[in-house]
């Protein structure tokens, strides 16, 4: 450990009352990116256990809504856009896609109903369908993860859907620049959906990331840079081998650190700072371990059985990856930012970071709280709801097969 | 992936030597009161067979064998329900030969005994209706007496039960006594599983006469074309698997890997559609569910599994062990599934998108591919053979993958272009000009259409951006949440129904199936091996329909009106 508290502390620590602790962890935040900025919020974080997706979950985020301050007054007669959090389409053996590593489609249509109750008066569904294909829509990506989309636009009483990768109903790609210090990227192209709502939302899974260890609510933002504009998104932006094209603005430094552990976390913080998220909701009812989907090597269904929901992404970011066992303050040298790629699969200047020995990944959450995007330190934020100790769920026990089976 | 295939070959084929014999047989028979029966069936097996492009020869074929076996009472090939069904003393010779004996001596016990009368009670109820025995291979002389007689004896008791049998040949021999041997047993024909050169099938199909001889090839292609009365493929135990389950890195894209046969089977009514078809593979450590997979698998493009238990539940079977015949009873269901739907294999495949195949390519291993992987990606075809190739088949169809001509000719070419001009597309490789030296393709307008060249073709890369080139309405047949799934429809022209039927490789049932249909239907209908045919709702999707499958055990069909 070059710094910060050991995992094991960590773990020590959280069986706490947090409100309690003595003493505040040690940071582990990239060295680097230490800014004399404010942290910015700590808003209050709604934890529930839920034990499955059958469960009343209009009720239950309604009660979460509350428990946050509620949101009636920013949603009513306003329109509302919803980024899910979707990926590729093949399933684990006997789960469906959404219980897995895509957001649950039960979950989006109780946020859409819960919404809809609210007097939202247009519930946008937002995400980018990653498909070439000539009239191919979001709903058919929903169809492909087995959705009942009848089910979701009949939750409220407008509820559209937009496949962000292109223009879909804009005439022109919208120009968002990062409100916070950039770090990488100073502006992003987004689909119109992005700029025209009036209260956004980040509904993302809480499950593990080959690459950049977790992925909630904020890395579940990558999605929002459009196809349409950037084409291959992992080309332009985790390895940077290739400039944004013409039209589309520039990075900072084209001769940055190249290292996707590095530069992900990063640009990923500069998206949430050209479109905040009103509305921060994890879902980790069922979720993957070990990666963001089956494709990658190792990974699992896991049933942490809980939902987390903030006003501000970091600390809801913040608190769900506390609910999943991890220090939320860790650094490249801890779980689950001390990363495992097989260099078979990478580009083999990708397995080699030029400043470490190790695969790691930086904290997303500490470089946005460096930002001033949010605080990523539990002893700030008010945890409501049921308590971390209590929700927890060790994703890193489970991983390393340490867990009691009725986790798995 | 890795394969190795064989075909039945009939010596009845094509040859007007075998003619008079044939009628002679016929003309001879004993008059039997089961006679206007197996007319009757026969004149099914040839009504089945009247659609367009049938290899008359192959059709010529199957009837006088139909005629030959109809005077004998027995059912004709068409109808044929193969179970494998080795024993007795020189299958244990050959196991043994082999290293495959089984450890366990009472499994050795129950394939030694195999061929006691009582075992055919087995097949009491089910559709099964032509053993294949264990016949000849390898061994003492006195051991493959010893099996003859048993054979013999059995083949007697079989025929008694209405049952055709046929006896296996494992091994390269004496042609003249196997045939000999095999006709004085009254065997109905011999099937040829093994390594075997040239020679000696050939001896065989001259000694045996009029006695159909199944020859086991590896070269599947080759027989495509072929006039053969029955063909049989040895093909893949059907499976899927998530690609991490195998160790493999994929991606988000990346779908499970699934071993089917279904565009296999397919492939061989390219030349003669609606012949038999049958398809061998002993499945491992098998469930009922394997089984009854592979009965599925085989019969989902119209062809039938050589259904093949494994030893240690026939040694369960022959003592009649409840658990036992409970699989064998599920298994079974499946097969009268199959058998109960015979009117399917009648429906020509849908499809949209023509794949063009060149008999003559030394390059079938990848015809197999595009096949193989285009049925993967769920994308409806036809087959069209490269020299069928004409303005009246093309017409037909939306899109047009010709990178098996390589190149083409100048008529083949301007062919293709009014096709492009015309409105549709064309998938060629780089010999047509103009490939992108970076990219791996670049679509080139021409009219109304356009061509798509590919730097370096690769079938799994056209299969999966044919899905992103054509719209749904090109497609015609797009189903969603398929990832286990492999659909294969049929029909839909005039007056017929479209049938679309799913076949799900994994163990876990699949649920949430949509399917999204070019055109309007007044009514779909799901038909299942587990539970009794239900209406699904229909659904309109400007301008198409589709239907949801709440859930899919492992085999259903959507008969769409």
């Amino acid at each position: 450990m070059k710094e910060g508290v050991t995992r094991r502390d960590w773990l020590a620590l959280s069986g706490l009352a947090l409100g309690a602790m003595a003493g505040r962890p040690a940071e582990a935040r990239p060295v680097e990116d230490t800014r004399a900025v404010p942290a910015g919020p700590a808003e209050p974080v709604s934890v529930a256990k839920v034990r499955s997706y059958d469960e009343d979950l209009t009720a239950r985020f309604r009660q979460m809504f509350d428990q946050i301050g509620g949101i009636g007054n920013q949603v009513k007669g306003k329109t509302v856009g919803i980024k899910l959090n979707l990926t590729g389409g093949a399933p684990f053996p006997g789960y469906t896609v959404g219980d897995t590593h895509w957001v649950h489609p039960r979950v989006v249509g109780a946020v859409v109903a819960a919404f809809g109750a609210l007097g939202a008066k247009r519930i946008r569904i937002l995400e980018g369908a990653e498909s070439r294909k000539r009239g191919y829509k979001l709903e058919d990506k929903l169809l492909s993860g087995g959705w009942d989309l009848a089910a979701i636009r009949n939750a409220a009483l407008l509820v559209e859907f937009e496949d962000t990768d292109r223009l879909g109903e804009g005439k022109q790609y919208s120009l968002l620049k990062v409100q916070s210090k950039p770090y990488v990227f100073p502006a992003f192209l987004m689909n119109h959906s992005y700029e025209d709502c009036d209260f956004f939302v980040s509904l993302g899974k809480m499950k593990n990331h080959e690459e950049m260890g977790i992925t909630i609510c904020i890395k579940n933002l990558f999605g929002i840079t459009p196809l349409g504009v950037y084409s291959d998104r992992e080309q332009v932006f985790h390895y940077g081998y290739v400039q944004a094209p013409a039209g589309a603005p520039a990075e900072l430094d084209p001769k940055s650190n190249r290292y996707e552990g590095w530069r992900l976390p990063r640009i990923l913080v500069d998206i949430l700072g050209a479109r905040p998220v009103d509305l921060a909701i994890a879902d980790g009812i069922v979720a993957t371990d070990g990666g963001e989907g089956p494709w990658v090597l190792g990974s699992k269904p896991i049933h942490p059985g809980i939902l987390v929901v903030g006003r501000n992404c970091v600390n809801t970011d913040t608190v769900a990856a506390a609910t999943m066992g991890y220090n939320p303050r860790a650094g490249r040298h801890e779980p689950p930012y001390r990363v495992f790629k097989n260099p078979k699969d990478h580009p083999p200047d990708q397995c080699h970071p030029v400043d470490e020995t190790f695969q790691y990944a930086d904290n997303m959450m500490l470089l946005a709280e460096a930002a001033g995007l949010g605080s990523a330190d539990l002893t700030k934020i008010d945890v409501r709801g049921v308590p971390i100790k209590e929700a927890m769920v060790d994703y890193e026990a489970f991983w390393k097969n340490q867990m009691p089976k009725e986790h798995s | 992936m890795p394969r190795s295939d064989f075909v039945i070959y009939g010596e009845l084929v094509a040859t007007c030597a075998t003619l008079p014999f044939a009628w002679r047989n016929w003309a001879h028979s004993r008059s039997r009161p089961g006679r206007a029966l197996v007319l009757g069936q026969i004149s099914a097996s040839i009504s089945s067979y009247t659609r367009p492009k049938a290899s008359f020869s192959g059709l010529v074929a199957l009837f006088l064998l139909s005629c030959t076996l109809g005077a004998s009472g027995s059912p004709s090939p068409d109808t044929w329900v193969p179970v494998r069904w080795t024993g007795g003393p020189l299958e244990l010779a050959w196991r043994t030969r082999a290293k495959t004996l089984p450890a366990d001596a009472a499994v050795r016990d129950a394939l030694a005994r195999w061929y006691e009368p009582a075992t055919l009670s087995l097949l009491e109820g089910s559709p099964a209706n032509c053993l294949l025995v264990t016949w000849s291979a390898p061994a003492d002389a006195a051991v493959e007496a010893e099996q003859q007689q048993l054979v013999k004896v059995y083949t007697e008791a079989a025929h008694k039960r209405g049952l055709v049998v046929l006896g296996l040949v494992y091994a390269a021999g004496n042609a003249s006594k196997i045939a000999g041997d095999a006709a004085q047993s009254a065997l109905d024909g011999l099937v040829l599983e093994g390594e075997f050169g040239a020679e000696f099938p050939a001896a065989l199909r001259k000694a045996a006469g009029s006695m159909l001889v199944i020859e086991i090839a590896k070269d599947a292609a080759a027989w495509r074309g072929k006039p053969a009365p029955i063909v049989a493929v040895a093909g893949v135990a059907p499976s899927g698997r998530n690609l991490s389950e195998m160790g493999i890195r994929g991606a988000p894209s990346s779908e499970p890997w699934i071993e089917s046969n279904i565009w296999l089977v397919r492939s061989f009514g390219l030349a003669s559609p609606g012949r038999p078809v049958w398809i061998s593979s002993q499945l491992e450590n098998a469930s009922v569910v394997d089984y009854a997979r592979a009965v599925g698998d085989a019969a989902a493009a119209g062809g039938r599994w050589i259904v093949s238990v494994d030893d240690a539940l026939r040694a369960k079977l022959r003592v009649r062990d409840a658990s036992a015949l409970d699989a064998w009873r599920r298994l079974w269901s499946y097969v009268k599934f199959a058998e109960s739907h015979a009117a399917w294999r009648s429906l020509a495949p849908y499809g949209n998108v023509g794949i063009v195949l060149d008999p003559a390519s030394t390059k079938q291993d990848l015809a197999g591919e595009y096949l193989n992987l285009t049925a993967r990606r769920q994308v409806p075809y036809q087959l069209v053979t490269r020299s069928g190739l004409n303005a009246a088949t093309v017409v037909k169809f939306r899109a047009l993958v010709a990178t098996e001509l390589d190149p083409p000719s100048a008529a083949e070419r301007k062919l293709l272009e009014e096709f492009a001009e015309s409105g549709g597309l064309v998938i060629a490789g780089p010999s047509w000009g103009g490939a992108p030296k970076t990219e791996p393709f670049t679509e080139i307008p021409a009219g109304k259409g356009r061509v798509v060249v590919y730097k370096d073709p690769d079938p799994g890369a056209v299969a999966r951006d044919l899905k992103e080139l054509l719209s749904d309405d090109e497609l015609g047949v797009v189903p969603f949440n398929v990832p286990s799934v492999i659909t294969f429809a049929s029909g839909g022209g005039p007056g017929q129904p479209l049938l679309v039927q799913l076949l799900n490789y994994f163990d876990h049932p699949a649920e949430a199936i949509t399917l999204r249909v070019a055109g309007k239907f007044r009514s779909a209908r799901l038909e299942t091996p587990e539970s009794a045919a239900v209406d699904l709702p229909l659904r309109d999707a400007e301008g198409k329909t589709e239907v949801t499958i709440p859930k899919l055990l492992l085999w259903g069909a959507v008969s769409m009106q």
